[in-house]
Parts: C-alpha cells; structure tokens; sequence
C-alpha cells in the first residue's frame, strides 16, 4: 500500500489473524492469573506430570548433548519409531524417511498441512464447535472454512450425511479431531468408514488429528481413518505427545502421510522453525520406546474425574453430550439463561472457577461452556460445589421447585 | 543395564586426512554450555513440562528486554514488545507472515540465506534482493537499496552481520537505511543472530536503536551463539502494534516455545558471558586459519568482516555458473552462492577445524585452477 506511511500491520493481514474464539480464551485465561484461589478448568493443559522416564531420557539426551539442531524432518529415530508406532497401533502404514515429520507440537502440524495443501479458495470441511486455533491456519492459507454441524443428541459425533451436503467443487480437505476438542465427542467407527467412502468419493484429502486418541472412556473405540482402504493415499495422520504423555510443554507432534504431502510440508518446516526442538524431541522417543504404563494410569485418573464432574453436573441440572474421550465436557448451560462469555466471567468472579466459553469455539454457541477436568478430584468438587451455590443463589433457589 | 537411547557424539578424528571436507553447512555448532544443560535439567526436574505464557516465560523476556536496552540500545516494554519464538526462523517467519499481505514486496539485503526470499514467497509476498558490490566484501549501500524500493515495497529484510558474505552495515550506512525505512514507511526486521561474530574493528549497531525506528524496527535474535541451535529457542522485539499481531500469529503456529528450552535460553542470557566469548575466539581462530591458507593458496575471496561464512570468488570458472566449479570440488564441498543471491561465488562455512580448513583451501586452490583452466564444462 502507497499511502501507508505509518509502519504497522495491514487490514487484510489483521482480518487472517482474527481468531475471536482464542482471544475470548485467554482474555479470561489472563484475567485468571490476576486472581487468587481460582480452580482452573480452562487450558488443555494437564495438571500430571511428564511420566519420569521421559524426564530421565530427556536429561540424560540434554548431558549427552542436544545443542545441534536435526534434520528438519526430526532425528531419524524418532520418526522410525512414530512409523513403527502407527503401525502397531494405527494400522497406518507410513515410510519413515518420507512420511513422517515431527514438528513443534501438533499445533504446528495442522498449520504447515494447512498451508501445504489448501490453495486460496479451496474448502476446508471443520466440524463445529471447534478448535478455533486452527482458524488462523485455514485463514493464512486464503482458504475458506465450511463448518459441519455435530449435535448433542448425537453425543457430538459427526453424521457422515451432513458432511456430504455440504461438498462442492472446491472441497479439498476434510478435518476430523477424534476425539474432539471442545465436544469431547468421538466419530465412532461406523461413521469413520462412512467418511472415507465420502473422501474416496469426492477426492478429499483427509486431516485426521488423533492427539487425544488415547483418552477414550466407557470402551469406546479409536478408529484411524488412515488404516482403512484406499485412504493412505489421502490421509494425513497428526498426533503428538502433549495429550497422551502430559508434555504440552515440550512442544512436540508429529505428521504422517503421503510423500508428495510431506515433501511439501518438510520444505515449510525448515522455513518455519527448522527442526523441533531436540531435547523435546528425545523425549518424545523415550515416551514412545518406553513403558505405556503411565498412559493407562492417567487415563484411570481422567476417568474417576470425569466421573466427579459429571456427577456435579448432573446435580446442577446441566446437560451435555456424552463425553467419550480427551479431558473435556461440552456442557449445555442454556438452563442459566445467559450468555456463555457473561456466564463464565461470572462464574470466575463469583465462584473462582475458570472455564471457557462455547463462543471460545465458534460464534453460536452461545448456551455452552468447555470445562475441562485437569485438577485433582478434590479440587474437582469444590469447583462443582462452587458452581452450585454460585447458580442457586443466582437462581433464588428457582431448580428446587 | 540399557542403555537408553539418545545423542551421541561423534568427535572421533581419525588420522587420514578426510576424503570429504563439508564446508556446506549454515551453522557452527557450539556446545551448550554446562551451566545452561544444568539449568535445563532442573527446571525439568522442577516440572516445566506445561505451556508458558504464550510469548513467552516473563522473566526470559525480561532478560531480553535488558539484553537489547544494554547492549544495543534497544528500549523495548518486556511484555507487551518481546515475544520468544522457536527460534530465530519462525520469528522472521512470523513477522513476514504478519507484514506482507499478497503482492506487497520485501526488500532484502543480500547475499542472504535462500530462505529469506523463500519465506517472503510463501508469504504472497516479491522478494526483491539488493546485492552489495564485491569489491567492498558486498557491503550494503543504501543508494542501491533505495533503488529498489516501489509502491509495494512494505518490508526491509536486514541480516547484519550477514550470512554467508560476513558483511557488516556500516554506521553509516545504517544511518542511511534507518532513513529511507522512515521516508518510505518500512518496517525493518533486523536479524542480528551474528552480533558476536563481529572482527576486524567493525562494529555492529542495531538500526532500531536510531531515532524514528523503534516504531519500526522488529529486531531478531537467539541464542545459536550460547550453543542452542539445537534447542530452538529466539526472539523477536519491536513495536506492541506489530508484535502483538506477531504473537496472534504464533499462538497459531505453536502455542508457545518449549518451555525446557525456554529455561535454557534464560540460564544462557542471564549467566556468564564466557559462552559467547569462547564462541567467538572459536569462529576468530578457524576465520584467521582460513583467511591465511587461502591467501597463501591465492584463493580469491570477499573477505568477510564477520561471521562464520565467507564467499570464494568462483566467477570466472565459467559464465557466472559455478556448477563447473562445483564438480571440480569433489573434495571439498561448499554452497553455490547463487541460491542466496551471489551467483558464480561459493559460500564456505568454518564449520570444521583450523586444520580441515588449511586442507580445504589447498584443495579450493586446485580446483579452482582446473575450473579456470577451462577443463572442465558446466
């Protein structure tokens, strides 16, 4: 722009940055942190610790040295033991050398893909609510985002038939996160076949982001979309260890797909970051390599929590769609009769707890909230026992009659 | 016992001299210091295994913040003008990606590293290079520059001390840029990872630190001299009305840098000096190694006023392509430098010791001889 002649960031570069549901999160995040005894049911961060092995192995890397930086792609042990992983748990079979890139945390992941596959233009289908960091990927890449409505009598669960209405020619990939965040929903498997035909069908590439994938409850299952037939070739699996391992900190994820993909997404990681951090990165080998006994056990712990908070839940007369997996609830406050961003500053005024509002993912949802159950139970309770005289003494005692 | 796996290093020299020098590399690798891997370690032990702040851990970004004011000047508000990125890459990433909307141009000063204008391109950005005259070691004349700049031109891309010609901009000339950025309404990113790799008397002056410019200028800068390459782990500082946009964006791409890596940067900026000073004697002694067998070889070089690349004058060894040149380096291997902007030079890294490099330059010598003598045919 000629007429720019104060230094700054132009109206066009501002409007791909917007990312309203983010900016909500952490307005009430940082207004947290300015507060004391909050409970804080916000991030996705979990409050267990890296299991101690990891910790070990990364230390034990740090003295031995871990000072130069690694192929872009990540150190080549790491991605054969991502490809062996895949395999053995996944049933996606991907080359090593040419398939898999581990990059800075799996965020990342989706903002490389994004940029390497979708031209300005092109369609991204995103169920909805959503992850609405993701949005700034979708809208740095010029591509338009069409969102596939999930419903709470469905559990969250994303009905193949809507996916399908909403194909048009410009349709290029579809985005599945299962389980999902916020909803806590999974695609059950029945329904991630039917996805696949549709793929097949319309010729989409399919972004599988998998990272809660091990946080699954009541014996629901995980199924890979890139194990099926016919879908390897379209499919690019995302993980990372943040969820499973407790190592949001770390900064490490990875993507796995086709070649012809990931030739393109190596090239951006190098304009990126370069490589991943290495330390992170050792790891991440360790949590793969290692024992898996701690990804049982915190799945144990997920559950009792669960459990507490559904129960205070269900006590306040709150609905929600059936949490299968991650470490969150997508609960239904319409019953409050306010709006989710007036409801949850409320809430962390009134009653010291922090949750996110449903507007925090995606404009409509307006009557949710996402709590998320990364505290021990006590702490759990007493947030819940919060929440309730918070509502009732709102409400003048109104739920008792 | 197993053993677990992890790094190993590999500084085994065996006596015959080697078959392959590569000398192609962007970067030296320091070790990091012990202080800092104990650092690392504690806090790991101490549970930083959790998202930081998202631009970063606040008393990293303090030390920044100090870092810029004393030592170049530089007044930045710790919190709302720093944000610490993954490296100094992404933040040039990051600011690219914020400044550039499609078809707006970045001038670069040049030779620079390939991704710049590659970073640029992504961006929808032209990346347009602006390549300093040999002669002067390709110092940077802000006439030349000035040259290059049209209606779309928004951003001003300066890596001084450069890589890989190790120019420097001058006072001078610095005076000069800050001035066209001010007159044109560029922002500046100034990358200045190579601050300490500064000899031969010259010295390094941070254009954000001239009147008019703080408004303007996003500094970049790491922690590759402390020996944290590996670790990734950078900044970028300026103005709150770019950075904030700066940090939205890199919440999107990665959250927040690793947290590890984080309390390793802050243990290397807040502790002793003796890294860098040991870095840089390092880069000294295989820079004034390299310079003297070159020169007793009658190597034609740029010579470099710092940093730890230097450019080969490969020009003549057959119309401005040096892929001739190349192949007659079986021996040594080194960059093209027409991927950065210097066609028909060949950029070579000290990146080996003093003793690999005297080889090298006997090596470069023969080469360069056949290449010449017209033998071999690109």
């Amino acid at each position: 722009m000629a007429e720019l002649t104060t230094p700054g960031v132009g109206e066009k570069q501002r409007e791909r940055l917007k990312d309203e549901g983010t900016r909500q999160r952490y307005d009430l995040l940082e207004r947290a942190e300015s507060m004391s005894d909050v409970i804080a049911l916000g991030r996705g961060d979990p409050d267990l610790p890296t299991p101690a092995h990891i910790i070990e192995a990364a230390q034990q890397a740090i003295a031995a040295g871990v000072d130069e930086v690694s192929d872009v792609a990540g150190i080549a042990e790491l991605r054969r033991a991502i490809a062996e992983k895949l395999k053995r748990e996944n049933g996606v079979a991907v080359d090593p050398a040419s398939e898999v890139v581990v990059t800075t945390g799996g965020q990342e992941g989706l903002f490389l893909l994004v940029q390497a596959i979708l031209q300005p233009g092109d369609e991204i289908l995103v169920p909805d609510p959503r992850y609405t960091s993701y949005d700034v990927a979708i809208q740095m890449a010029g591509a338009k985002m069409v969102s596939i409505p999930t419903h709470e009598r469905d559990g969250f669960d994303l009905d193949p038939d809507e996916v399908e209405r909403r194909i048009t020619p410009r349709s290029r990939v579809l985005l599945l996160i299962t389980p999902g965040n916020p909803s806590a929903g999974t695609i059950s498997p029945a329904n991630i076949r039917r996805l696949a035909e549709i793929a097949r069908k319309h010729d989409l590439i399919v972004i599988s982001d998998e990272i809660y994938e091990k946080l699954l409850y009541d014996g629901t299952e995980h199924l890979s979309i890139g194990s099926l037939p016919g879908m390897a070739e379209r499919t690019i699996t995302l993980n990372g260890f943040s969820k499973t391992y407790c190592m949001t900190g770390w900064r490490v994820g990875y993507l796995a797909g086709p070649a012809a993909i990931m030739r393109r997404v190596r090239k951006l990681k190098e304009l990126a970051s370069c490589c991943a951090p290495v330390v992170s990165q050792w790891a991440g080998l360790a949590a793969l390599n290692g024992p898996q006994d701690a990804v049982e056990e915190y799945r144990r712990i997920y559950e009792g929590r669960r459990r507490v908070m559904l129960d205070g839940l269900d006590r306040i007369g709150f609905t929600y769609g059936e949490p299968r997996g991650a470490f969150y609830i997508w609960v239904n406050a319409s019953s409050v009769g306010m709006d989710s961003i007036d409801l949850t500053q409320k809430l962390l005024e009134e009653a010291r707890v922090l949750i996110f509002p449903g507007t925090g993912f995606g404009d409509q949802w307006v009557d949710y909230m996402r709590v998320s159950y990364l505290a021990p139970e006590d702490e759990l309770k007493e947030a819940m026992a919060r929440l309730e005289v918070c509502l009732a003494l709102d409400s003048g005692g109104r739920r008792d009659t | 016992m197993t053993t677990t796996p992890g790094p190993t290093r590999a500084r085994v020299r065996s006596d015959r001299p080697p078959s392959l020098i590569d000398l192609s590399g962007d970067r030296l690798a320091f070790e990091s210091p012990l202080h800092v891997r104990e650092a690392a370690m504690r806090a790991l032990a101490d549970g930083a295994t959790h998202y930081t702040t998202r631009p970063g851990l606040n008393p990293l970004r303090a030390a920044i913040a100090e870092k810029l004011s004393a030592e170049n000047g530089i007044s930045v508000h710790p919190e709302r003008e720093v944000l610490v990125t993954s490296g100094a890459r992404e933040a040039l990433f990051v600011g690219l990606h914020v400044l550039l909307e499609p078809n707006d141009e970045a001038v670069i000063t040049g030779p620079a590293p390939r991704v710049y204008g590659e970073i640029t391109r992504l961006a929808g950005g032209t990346a347009r290079m602006v390549i300093g005259d040999p002669a002067t070691g390709f110092a940077i004349d802000p006439e030349l520059v000035a040259r290059r700049l049209t209606r779309r031109t928004r951003v001003m891309v300066i890596g001084s001390p450069s890589m890989p010609a190790g120019s420097v901009v001058d006072a001078e000339s610095v005076k000069g840029l800050a001035e066209l950025a001010v007159r044109r309404g560029l922002v500046v990113l100034s990358l200045e990872t190579l601050e300490p790799f500064v000899f031969d008397g010259r010295e390094h002056l941070s254009i954000g630190s001239l009147p008019g410019m703080a408004e303007r200028t996003v500094t970049i800068n790491g922690f590759d001299a402390y020996g944290l390459a590996g670790w990734r782990v950078g900044y970028a500082a300026g103005p709150e009305s770019i950075l904030g946009p700066m940090t939205q964006l890199k919440q999107a791409m990665s959250i927040c840098s690793s947290a590890v890596s984080q309390y390793a940067a802050l243990a290397a900026i807040t502790g002793p000096r003796t890294p860098i000073d040991t870095a840089r004697a390092l880069v000294n002694e295989r820079r004034e190694g390299a310079l003297a067998a070159l020169a007793a070889e009658s190597v034609d070089i740029a010579r470099p006023a710092a940093g730890y690349h230097l450019l080969v004058d490969g020009r003549t060894a057959g119309a401005n392509d040096n892929r001739a040149l190349k192949q007659a380096l079986r021996e040594v291997r080194l960059r093209l430098g027409s991927s950065g902007g210097a066609p028909g030079w060949l950029s070579l890294g000290l990146t080996r010791p003093v003793e690999d490099l005297v080889m090298a330059a006997e090596r470069l010598a023969r080469a360069l001889a056949i290449a010449k003598g017209g033998t071999i045919r690109g």
